[in-house]
């Protein structure tokens, strides 16, 4: 049944969903998905090697649940408009997955009803490990589709003139050298996919994230929808395949690659994105992405770097159809 | 006097020789991020498989598949999503040998008839063509030969391989 913009109580809980024990296997199928084969995600020797108590569930997977679960809670005419989590704990394969959610507040831009909720996903142990907030795109009553079509507040031009840098300052900081603060402003090379979203893509990553709605899963659906075809999940565009034979073996990220020195682990600190335009079925992303900040903090255990980043994905008519905020976390 | 080895096939196991699987299909027509998937796996750089201009000058005037891209799992389809147990039962549902759980792949003979393009979309078919006692170094074997034929959408042959698996003296059940 569509949930309509005019049913919203801000204030209630939005509907929950739990996923698991979600296992090693469930790992590996999003990893194949997505094109990610971080050892931190794959491998139990070297987790455990590296201080871990087993295989990691990565922030990637996590964050794309909780977006199939939003996206879910917005019916087949509703949009997942924006999404900003945190990591603030550790999951581990065989752990059972909960998300849970209240709206928070609700109005009418344009015609177009928003509403934002606060978000966390839960552990069987009562970890919360993605606190974070999202903006839901909610049909009113008489909506027979919304056509989501939005312009970004940078163009692709503007991100790539928008300069940004920093001064080095000695403060007594171990890891931040000069060379490291000079990292703040660099921007990556343009990272094309290798090829255009085709259905087997789709199939992967919705198998991947155990998704089922149809505008993602149904082709027969999708052509019949005022978009036409198929579309990308938005988790999906915000994490696009890696590279081809010129890009390295396993992948590049748009990410300007570089190392802090003498860290050796990196984790996915948070993330916030948001969505301006559908990824249809034969659409070629480019993303391109900057480093904006980098500082040091002391953590429980060990000293943290993040490292903050912000992609701007466009199409292959440089339209944006999504910017995004990473934070990747290293230590020692 | 040489001891007598024990029989392990049963009337019930052998009855399984000539016994069909049911035909799978590709859950979608070849696609580029499937060949990509594929190559980058096999790390095979041979331009033939993704390099379209360079595949334009050769006799097949496309990117064509690896020949062992066929091999390739019959994953389920779009917006399925299969427990581990149901994706490995495709795979060896077919013959149940009581005793025999554990099973390794003992080799394969392939031979091909046609190439796999982008926008092809094969399907397998797979008959159990023998079942024989084997005496290994570590207790009696069940060797199961499995024949398939694989061909595309215009019912063109593109393969036929000879499959050999193995299973070794273990308690449960081999069908998952």
């Amino acid at each position: 049944m569509q949930l309509n913009y005019e049913d919203i109580q801000v204030g209630s809980d939005l509907p929950s969903r739990a996923w698991g024990p979600l296992t090693n296997m469930d790992m590996i199928r999003f990893g194949a998905a997505v094109d990610s084969y971080g050892e931190i995600h794959q491998d139990y020797d070297w987790c455990i090697e590296h201080g871990f108590d087993n295989v990691l569930l990565s922030g990637p997977f996590k964050q794309a649940l909780l977006c199939s679960w939003l996206d879910e809670i917005v019916g087949n005419k509703g949009f997942l408009k924006k999404i900003e989590i945190s990591h603030r704990g550790i999951n581990y394969v065989n752990e059972t997955l909960k998300a849970t959610g209240t709206f928070s507040k609700k109005y009418i831009v344009d015609g177009l009803g928003f509403v934002e909720c606060d978000i966390a996903i839960t552990n069987d142990n009562g970890l919360v490990s993605c606190p974070g907030k999202a903006i839901l795109l909610i049909p009113m009553k008489d909506t027979d589709f919304i056509d989501f079509n939005f312009e970004a507040p940078v163009t692709y031009e503007s991100f790539l003139h928008n300069q940004i840098s920093a001064e080095f300052s000695d403060s007594g900081n171990i890891y931040l050298t000069k060379e490291i603060i000079e990292m703040i402003g660099v921007m990556g090379e343009p990272y094309t996919w290798p090829e255009p979203l085709d259905v087997s893509a789709i199939r992967r990553f919705t198998q991947g994230v155990f998704e089922t709605k149809p505008r993602y899963v149904d082709i027969d659906y999708a052509k019949k929808s005022s978009i036409g075809s198929l579309i990308a999940p938005p988790a999906y565009v915000i994490r696009p395949p890696f590279g081809f034979w010129d890009k390295g073996m396993l992948g590049e990220s748009a990410i300007p690659i570089f190392t802090v020195p003498n860290t050796n682990v990196a984790v996915n600190g948070g993330n916030e994105s948001e969505w301006y335009k559908v990824v249809k079925e034969g659409d070629t992303l480019t993303q391109q992405a900057r480093i904006i900040d980098i500082y040091e903090k002391k953590g429980n255990k060990r000293s943290l770097i993040p490292v903050v980043s912000e992609t701007i994905i466009v199409n292959q008519f440089d339209e944006v159809v999504a910017l995004s905020k990473q934070i990747n976390i290293r230590m020692p | 006097m040489v001891e007598q080895e024990q029989n392990y096939l049963t009337p019930e196991i052998l009855r399984q020789i000539g016994k069909e699987g049911e035909e799978t299909i590709w859950p979608e027509p070849l696609d580029r991020s499937s060949l990509r998937r594929f190559i980058q796996a096999t790390r095979d750089d041979n331009p033939l498989y993704y390099d379209e201009e360079y595949a334009k000058s050769t006799k097949y005037g496309s990117v064509i598949a690896p020949p062992f891209y066929f091999h390739r799992s019959f994953p389920s389809p779009l917006g399925v999503v299969e427990d581990a147990e149901k994706e490995e039962m495709r795979h060896r549902g077919l013959v149940d040998t009581p005793g025999f759980a554990k099973q390794v792949n003992a080799g394969s003979e392939i031979e091909w008839f046609g190439q796999v393009r982008i926008g092809d979309t094969l399907n397998s078919k797979t008959v159990v063509s023998n079942i024989e006692q084997k005496q290994g170094k570590n207790g009696p074997m069940i060797l199961i030969t499995y024949d398939r034929i694989i061909k595309n959408q215009d019912d063109k042959l593109i393969a036929i391989t000879t499959q050999k698996s193995l299973r070794r003296q273990s308690e449960g059940t081999s069908l998952f």
